[in-house]
């Protein structure tokens, strides 16, 4: 339950960003008269700014179905002097910011199928109801919910291009574990945008900058969403036990919302120059489209947590533009064991590197004063399991890229031989400044970051 | 009054994704779960409905999937623009997406949910403001009142209270209040009842239902049980008709509501059913996934994957259109193609790109078993995947659901030269742990080994003789989809099976262990020969299930 989560952030004074003046600001010299929380103090844009470090932001990617774990992820040495595989090739440029775990395993509660590895990816819980789909809170979400930072968004949670049928389902469990992976509550995913067009309009919302237009169009949404509340409360006496939990999510999702509303949005001087990607994106230019937006939410402070399943757990997502001949994701990654199919594996899991690459490039190239959006940002990048073939949990392939704010000690190879799954999940909640008493079942965070 | 056809006991374990242990050797429908009398189920062949205990059960909040919201505001306000298409992707469970249990409202769908309403009203008051002004060009408040209570019913499935009338109004007062007119005020207090849970949730209990209490079983009103056929049949919301018919309160008479049955299921709007249900039990999505080697088979191309999909729309519209037996699915041979499934079905005469009616040869061909949809997205880019084809039969038709594999399972062995699938396979069952679980698939796979990977009819494999002999879970054995068809047309497991699934789509929940006496009762009785498609259906409609809820024990 997190229903008292927006009661206590609009207690709480804004602190660091430098921003425009706020939407309250400006709704009072349009003299609208709406309820507004109220804020502390109303600080013209740039007068903080300077003194405070940038803020921390925290990315999470998920790619599906593993790597061939041969020479495409062949790590060796220690320390900064590892070397990467080669599916890295990308990657080798940014070396000094990229990390990379050796032997950390995955623990699933039970044989590591896609489901449950990608349900553990950012939870670390295990999974067993095969009807409603229940997992635990994810560390993103633990991770928002203690910074609880004023941003637009609390998080942004992004995922592939659509299935036609709906997400990959695997064999006796419902399809959310696949789909999923953040999760504000056991029972609450937040399920990801599938549009990059639909993403980049919740970071830069349309409808122009006429002051009337937006505190009319402010009004009526307001006007909508106390009639939304009004009905929750007349409707639940009436429901069952059972559907307690949805009704909570459904208006704490309301509240959300109405907590957008008050939010500022970002300076749009701050995207000016980014395109709208436009819809029907094939699948590469979709996955860059929505890096492009992923990278521009947080340089504009539109949030600073995003979740990116790149594709789903299971995900089929054809590579045949890599030339790969019939490269349909988990097919290959089960196909056999013939050089061809290992090379076309091992093409795919290059794929995602570059992605990652392309990413780590864009947040080096912002500069926040001093230091770049790559210095204060944690990107933890995995997939659900290790070796795609066998879905082997064994030696998970994760990465860290960039400096954490001066928390992360990038550039290394990071042993793990012996940690929990969940403890590194706790570890980088500690990172993030999120000194969280404990998470799944970690009390004590991993100490190789 | 309705007719109960559930009263008495008798139960089998069947309902919810069955995890069959599959070291069982008779893991099927009736084996593990507890409480059968046989393992193929069959004493419970052709068993009276009448006979099985009535154990309604509570549907949680079902929030309008993406298909059906789309449906829903194009039936209500004409709005084609399909506005779900931005929100964030339905997640299913049980292989069905409008299951409740998968169906969450999160703060990015919340978001767009709002951004959908507006824009939903928006154009409904462009498109349709003389059918929405029921009293114009009045304005006053009786005016507004009349307007939004003819709306409210229309949206909210049912007559709206007099305290949520009173909430719209004050939704209309107050932008009327900031001086942007009546209009605007109507509209936004659209967008209000398209963001309001009666709306987003197509279970809410009716007021006339009143506060229930644990454990309580009622049956429906006129109006849930209006919404709970029309999502069924149509995948959206009721139409004037149907509400008219709950208004009067003659639903729960038989004849009344058969006519409104009938009136709906040949209204083309049910094919919503093919486009709902079908899809999803049959796992077509999965033909997009389908990579045949285009060395090997170069006549596929995207054209004719769509047109493998066509045809199974078409097979099913013909049986809805004809009302025929849901037993054609596993033994018919009428279908429809163009030259290219032609061609691949061995029929001559069937030229150009539009599909046509066509009979099948009924020694090699049987129904939706040997469709070039179902043996494509079986199988791998150069041949039949057996693996793949035995899970399909098992889950889709048997209920049989195999468990994921287990920890540290190795893969299975590359082939020797000269060896048969069919041989590396058997290599592949002698490892023990493979056994478990393969022994119940493999044998299932092999039924369709006479056809090749984009399902035409094959002799040899490869210059291998082929070997289609199958074995159903319960041991009996048969060669090839034609045999295995007879065998399914005469057992309780397919029938049993298919209409687990309808009650499990048309309820939008898993069925519980005790139904599956009623699935049983229903399916032996309405999937035969004599019986049609609306039989079956109209038993599930007027089954205790489909009638009644139980609000859940505290």
């Amino acid at each position: 339950m997190r229903t008292t989560r927006t009661t206590s952030r609009t207690q709480q004074p804004r602190a660091t960003e430098p921003r425009g003046p706020s939407r309250r600001t400006f709704l009072r010299a349009a003299g609208v008269a709406v309820a507004l929380p109220a804020l502390a103090s109303l600080v013209p844009r740039g007068a903080r700014a300077g003194a405070e470090p940038a803020p921390k932001r925290f990315v999470a990617l998920f790619f599906p179905n593993g790597t061939t774990q041969r020479q495409d992820w062949a790590l060796a040495g220690s320390g900064t002097g590892y070397t990467m595989g080669t599916a890295h090739a990308a990657l080798a440029p940014w070396k000094p910011w990229i990390s990379m775990f050796k032997n950390l395993n995955g623990d699933y509660g039970g044989a590591p199928d896609h489901s449950r590895g990608t349900a553990s990816f950012l939870t670390g819980a295990p999974i067993n109801d095969q009807i409603t789909p229940l997992v635990d809170v994810s560390i993103d979400q633990a991770i928002a919910e203690m910074l609880d930072p004023d941003t637009l968004l609390r998080s942004l949670h992004l995922g592939p291009t659509p299935y036609p049928a709906g997400p990959p389902s695997d064999t006796g469990w419902p399809s959310g574990y696949n789909t999923y992976i953040s999760w504000s509550s056991p029972s609450a995913p937040n399920a990801p945008l599938e549009s990059a067009q639909v993403a980049f309009d919740q970071v830069f919302v349309p409808g122009g900058t006429d002051p009337d237009v937006a505190a009319a169009r402010l009004r009526r949404r307001q006007s909508i969403l106390d009639h939304t509340l009004v009905q929750v409360d007349a409707i639940e006496p009436r429901l069952g036990t059972d559907d307690a939990h949805k009704l909570d999510e459904y208006l704490t999702s309301i509240r959300e919302v109405e907590q957008q509303l008050q939010n500022m949005p970002p300076d749009p001087s701050c995207g000016s120059g980014s395109m709208a990607p436009g819809d029907g994106l094939s699948f590469p230019d979709h996955t860059k489209a929505m890096l492009d937006v992923l990278a521009l939410a947080l340089q504009c402070d539109a949030t600073r947590i995003v979740t990116y399943s790149m594709d789903y757990g299971f995900g089929n997502k054809d590579f045949t533009f890599l030339g790969v001949g019939n490269g349909k994701h988990h097919n290959l990654s089960h196909s056999g064991s013939t050089p061809e199919i290992i090379a076309n594996h091992e093409g795919i899991v290059s794929w995602y590197m570059e992605q990652l690459a392309y990413l780590v490039g864009k947040l080096a190239a912002v500069d926040e004063g001093g230091a770049t959006l790559l210095d204060s940002s944690i990107v933890y990048m995995g997939s659900d399991v290790g070796d795609g073939w066998s879905h082997s949990h064994a030696d998970l392939p994760m990465i860290l890229a960039g400096g954490g704010g001066g928390a992360l000690d990038p550039g290394r190879l990071i042993d793990a031989t012996g940690a929990s799954y969940d403890s590194v999940l706790l570890a980088l909640a500690h990172a993030m400044d999120a000194p969280l008493t404990g998470f799944s079942g970690a009390s004590t965070p991993f100490a190789g970051l | 009054m309705r007719r109960s056809i559930a009263t008495g006991i008798g139960i089998i374990a069947l309902g919810l994704p069955l995890l069959v242990g599959c070291g069982d050797r008779h893991g099927d429908a009736g084996g593990t779960e507890g409480g059968s009398s046989s393992s193929d189920g069959g004493s419970e062949s052709g068993e009276d409905p009448d006979a099985c205990a009535p154990v309604p059960a509570r549907v949680g909040l079902q929030r309008l999937t993406r298909a059906e919201y789309d449906r829903t505001v194009r039936d209500l306000f004409g709005v084609t623009s399909s506005p779900a298409n931005a929100f964030p992707p339905d997640s299913s469970t049980a292989g069905f997406d409008n299951n409740a249990a998968s169906l969450t409202i999160g703060p990015q769908l919340a978001s767009l949910l709002l951004d959908a309403a507006e824009a939903v009203a928006a154009q409904a008051m462009a498109d349709q403001r003389d059918e929405i002004l029921v009293c114009a060009p009045a304005q006053d408040e009786a005016c507004a009142r009349q307007t939004l209570s003819a709306l409210a019913l229309r949206v909210y499935r049912r007559p709206p209270t007099e305290t949520e009338l009173d909430d719209l109004f004050t939704v209309v007062q107050l932008e009327q209040t900031e001086g942007d007119g009546f209009d605007a005020g109507i509209e936004v207090a659209i967008a209000a009842m398209l963001m309001s849970p009666q709306f987003l949730y197509r279970s809410v209990p009716s007021n006339s239902m009143g506060l229930l209490s644990a454990g309580e079983v009622v049956e429906l009103d006129d109006w849930a049980l209006a919404s709970r056929l029309s999502y069924f049949l149509w995948g959206s919301t009721p139409d004037d008709a149907l509400l008219e018919r709950a208004a009067e309160g003659v639903l729960r008479d038989p004849d009344a509501l058969r006519a409104e049955f009938d009136r709906m299921l040949a209204d083309p709007k049910a094919e919503a059913l093919y486009e709902g249900f079908v899809g999803q039990w049959l796992q077509l999505g999965k033909l997009a996934a389908a990579s045949p080697d285009p060395a090997s088979f170069p006549e596929f191309d995207e054209a004719l994957r769509a047109d493998m999909l066509e045809e199974t729309r078409r097979f099913f519209e013909d049986l809805r259109a004809r009302d025929g037996s849901m037993l054609e699915v596993l033994n018919g041979t009428r279908t429809f193609a163009n030259a290219e499934l032609a061609a691949i079905y061995g029929v001559a005469g069937v030229e150009g790109t539009a599909l046509v009616a066509i009979e099948t040869d009924p020694t090699e061909r049987a129904g939706v078993l040997t469709m070039p949809a179902v043996l494509a997205m079986t199988s791998g880019p150069e041949k039949p995947n057996i693996v793949k084809r035995g899970v399909w039969l098992a889950e889709a038709l048997l209920c049989v659901v195999p468990p994921p594999p287990p920890d540290g399972i190795p893969p299975a062995p590359d082939p020797t030269p000269g060896e048969t699938e069919r041989e590396r396979l058997e290599r592949h069952r002698a490892d023990p742990s493979c056994a478990s679980c393969h022994q119940l698939i493999d044998p299932l796979g092999f039924t369709f080994e006479h056809y090749d990977a984009l399902g035409r009819w094959r002799t040899d494999d490869e210059g291998q003789a082929i070997d289609d002999e199958g074995q159903l879970p319960d041991g009996r054995t048969y060669h090839g989809a034609v045999e295995l068809a007879e065998l399914l047309a005469s057992g309780p497991e397919y029938p049993t099976c298919v209409t687990d699934k309808l009650v499990t789509y048309a309820l939008g929940r898993t069925t519980t262990a005790e139904e599956s006496c009623m699935t049983t009762a229903i399916g032996t009785e309405t999937i035969t020969a004599d019986a049609s498609l609306s039989d079956l259906l109209w038993a599930i409609v007027t089954s205790d299930a489909f009638q009644t809820e139980r609000m859940p024990a505290q």
